[in-house]
């Protein structure tokens, strides 16, 4: 032992790891990760032979390796520490915030999904108006390292100006950040946060010819670890403080049954806390107020619609709203039955250049 | 079973190191031998069979060939040994190539997917039959300690080519490695995981990342330092992880790469990069054709044969060959035209061969001659954005690291540190190690991204 003190040290660290993993009881799920972890593979004669067998074994060791969120941690803040800002599309910008990497986004997606729109308003007949939310990077451009590659949001912006009626924004939330108290986008999640949405809900009234009403109340979660930590997890990263609109008179309904209030109390409670506004993404939910004064908004949208739709549903009796990842069925048939007086699509920019969504939508 | 994953880092490796260390003499190469086949079934039972054949075969041959005292009859055999070694070398390596090189396509019912590590095993096992014909060595009658020869899992897959000379002496003996050997084996092992996971595989991402901005110059040359690196790391780290695990098993491998970067020539960086496999085409390949002996047109001719043949060791591709070739141009041009075979100053010479190899590189990592096009059109666009920038403040550690230990004086410096104080090299050791299991998991990072579906 004390004659080779390297070779005995690394056998014994390993064989540690070894019998830590086999004695410590498999976990089901990472939350860090957010999905289930491998189980121990049964073992068969036939996915020994064509390697299934021995490269679902490896999986098994890699997720169930003792202390591996802490191994993931350590590396990637080792990583951090030597300089490097991008890991798994994010970007590690100043003062801990983080961004997506946008330097991938295609303007032809961004066409085709707001050719589509235009497509939709002729085919119904009614207004369709398109508010498509930059990402952090376009609003917050200063916060970012130096000569990191990103989209032009600007120039894709435009590009669908070109298909469709785009309401502003992209300056809104520019001239909005200087004067806003909070933050427009929270720094650990890729979504706008209360005040950004706020900013979004003034850029639709203006375009819809709404009365503006003033700030709802609100209530606030700390502890809210988003999207882009999950990818990133730094461990000196402060999470964020989630906030919730909170909406007395409002019925939320989805998948056939109405929920108690708009915010999941169970996911809130999560880290993932923006997923339980409206109890996260339904492929078709309805709100409904009754005091309202203006009769059907139909929406078509992402999540990020989801921190907007509570303010915009003072003003509608029913908002009829449809997530274009996973709506199935003839979107202008949906339009159409649901007797709203015009459109409105709220996206984040990132799906609209990044996917075909909408435009795949059935029916157009 | 690859060295950088889980089942072979915690399981596979403390148990056999561990084992082999306290049985008996006489278990000690069957125990290898089979712990051997296992690694290899693991990554691919089928081709067991395949291997198991030219084990038997070659040592065989290898006895008959120490039994006849007739040269015919030795050459008959040696003949024939070469013949199954290659025959299955050069049917599952290159039958697709030469018949896409005619213009047919193999449609056989035959899997044609290349063993893994059958480049390694067919030399190490034609180098064994060369050298007993030529009385070199005395054949193996033990077929279990011949197979452990040519079978030693640290070196099976990715070298380096052991020679059997290197390992007789060892073969029959209780293999006992002391306390230096052990630990200077512990390290050598972490050092080539630590060059591997940490600095290769890094270097592996920065590569795709940069090849991902094509027409921009500087991401292009960016990528190609990247990859030059890479390559280098990876298989060094390979090959120093092999020579350690053969130290802690109580072999000694020889060393396959000298400080290749550092070369002051074309000729100079040959005999520092995988050494074992240029000793092998100058021993087996270019001195029997007649070396240097047989005036300047032969010596040319032998080395574009012997560089012909490197380019296709590496793959079956007109990449390949065309990479041969390039380092043939290179050789003959330092050979024939320059005094001492080197050009002067000598950080000219060491510039100039970092440039033949990185160029050399971008042929070797380009999927067809297509690609390699556009690469060189990427490396000679004369147009470059900010964003180069960018990745290269992104990797500059990685970037600085790397080829420190590039550089001999440096590693010398660590080395020398290592022995002056013992503490030094043991946090070293464990600290890669701990690095390198914390960078494999984080390999398998996967988060689920619900918005993402």
């Amino acid at each position: 032992m004390r004659k080779a003190p390297v070779f005995c040290a690394v056998m014994a660290l390993l064989l540690a790891i070894a019998i830590g993993g086999a004695l410590l009881p498999d976990r089901d799920k990472s939350e860090l990760e957010n999905r289930v972890l491998s189980s121990f593979p049964a073992f068969s004669w036939a996915g020994f032979q064509d390697g299934r067998w021995t490269d679902d074994l490896e999986t098994y060791a890699a997720d169930q390796l003792p202390l591996r969120d802490a191994f993931v941690s350590v590396y990637m803040a080792s990583q951090a520490v030597l300089g490097k800002r991008t890991t798994e599309g994010v970007i590690l910008g100043k003062d801990g915030r983080l961004f997506d990497r946008t330097d991938g986004w295609q303007e032809r997606n961004v066409e085709r999904n707001a050719g589509t729109l235009k497509e939709l308003a002729e085919k119904t007949g009614l207004p369709v108006y398109l508010l498509a939310v930059p990402s952090a990077a376009a609003v917050y451009p200063e916060a970012l390292p130096a000569w990191v590659p990103v989209a032009d949001e600007e120039a894709l912006l435009a590009a669908a100006g070109e298909k469709t009626a785009v309401i502003p924004l992209l300056s809104a939330l520019t001239a909005a950040k200087e004067s806003a108290s909070e933050p427009l986008y929270y720094r650990t999640d890729h979504h706008w946060t209360a005040a950004g949405a706020r900013v979004g809900y003034l850029a639709v009234c203006d375009a819809l010819g709404l009365e503006p009403l003033k700030e709802e109340a609100y209530q606030d979660y700390p502890g809210f670890f988003g999207s882009y930590y999950a990818r990133f997890p730094l461990p000196w990263l402060k999470g964020d403080v989630f906030r919730s609109p909170l909406e007395d008179g409002l019925k939320l309904a989805a998948a056939g049954e109405e929920k108690n209030g708009i915010l999941d109390g169970e996911a809130v409670a999560g880290r993932d806390k923006y997923a339980a506004l409206l109890y996260g993404n339904h492929p078709m939910m309805e709100l409904y107020n009754e005091q309202a004064p203006d009769q059907t908004l139909f929406v078509i949208k992402d999540s990020y619609a989801n921190a907007l739709l509570p303010a915009l549903s003072r003003h509608y009796r029913r908002i009829v709203a449809v997530d274009a990842r996973y709506f199935t069925r003839d979107i202008v048939e949906a339009v159409k039955t649901s007797e709203g007086d015009a459109v409105l699509c709220v996206y984040g920019l990132n799906g609209l250049s990044t996917g075909r969504a909408i435009a795949l939508l059935p029916g157009l | 079973m690859v060295f950088s994953s889980f089942t072979f880092l915690l399981y596979f490796f403390p148990a056999v190191i561990l084992l082999h260390y306290f049985l008996p003499r006489r278990a000690q190469n069957p125990f290898l031998l089979l712990a051997s086949l296992l690694f290899y079934a693991w990554g691919d039972i089928r081709r067991v069979p395949l291997f198991l054949g030219l084990l038997i075969a070659d040592w065989g041959l290898g006895l008959l060939m120490g039994k006849s005292e007739k040269k015919g009859t030795r050459a008959l055999w040696l003949t024939l040994g070469l013949a199954c070694s290659f025959g299955a070398l050069i049917f599952y390596k290159y039958t697709a190539f030469f018949l896409g090189a005619v213009g047919v396509r193999w449609s056989g019912a035959m899997d044609l997917t290349l063993p893994l590590g059958i480049s390694f095993f067919t030399f190490q096992a034609a180098g064994y039959l060369i050298d007993v014909y030529r009385g070199a060595v005395k054949p193996e009658k033990d077929p279990v300690a011949f197979g452990t020869f040519l079978f030693l899992f640290p070196q099976l897959i990715a070298g380096p080519i052991v020679r059997y000379q290197d390992l007789s002496g060892q073969l029959h003996i209780k293999r006992k490695p002391d306390a230096r050997a052990l630990d200077g084996g512990m390290a050598l092992f972490a050092l080539g995981l630590g060059a591997k996971t940490l600095l290769a595989n890094p270097l592996g991402a920065m590569f795709k990342e940069l090849r991902g901005f094509p027409g921009d110059m500087a991401c292009a040359w960016l990528s190609l330092i990247a990859y030059s690196l890479q390559i280098y790391f990876d298989f060094m780290g390979y090959s120093v992880m092999a020579v350690g695990m053969g130290r802690m098993l109580g072999f000694s491998f020889p060393r396959n790469f000298d400080h290749p970067y550092a070369a002051v020539s074309v000729t100079d960086f040959w005999r520092r990069w995988h050494k074992t496999l240029s000793g092998w085409f100058r021993d087996y390949v270019y001195i029997p054709l007649g070396g240097s002996r047989r005036g300047k047109a032969r010596e040319a001719l032998n080395l574009l044969t012997v560089w012909l043949l490197t380019g296709l060791w590496h793959g079956a591709d007109w990449t390949f060959l065309l990479w041969g070739l390039w380092y043939f141009v290179w050789l003959a041009v330092e050979k024939f035209l320059l005094k001492k075979r080197r050009i002067r100053p000598a950080l000219l010479g060491r510039l100039l061969t970092l440039l033949c190899a990185a160029l050399g590189w971008a042929l070797f990592v380009s999927d067809g001659l297509g690609e390699f096009w556009r690469y060189c059109q990427d490396l000679f666009c004369f147009r470059a954005a900010p964003q180069a920038l960018f990745w290269l403040r992104e990797y500059a550690v990685l970037l600085l690291l790397s080829i420190l230990f590039c550089v001999p004086k440096a590693v010398e410096g660590l080395k020398t540190l290592a022995r002056k104080y013992p503490i030094f090299r043991f946090a070293a050791v464990v600290a890669l190690l701990l690095l390198s299991v914390a960078s494999l998991a984080a390999s398998t990072f996967n988060p689920f991204l619900y918005f993402r579906f």
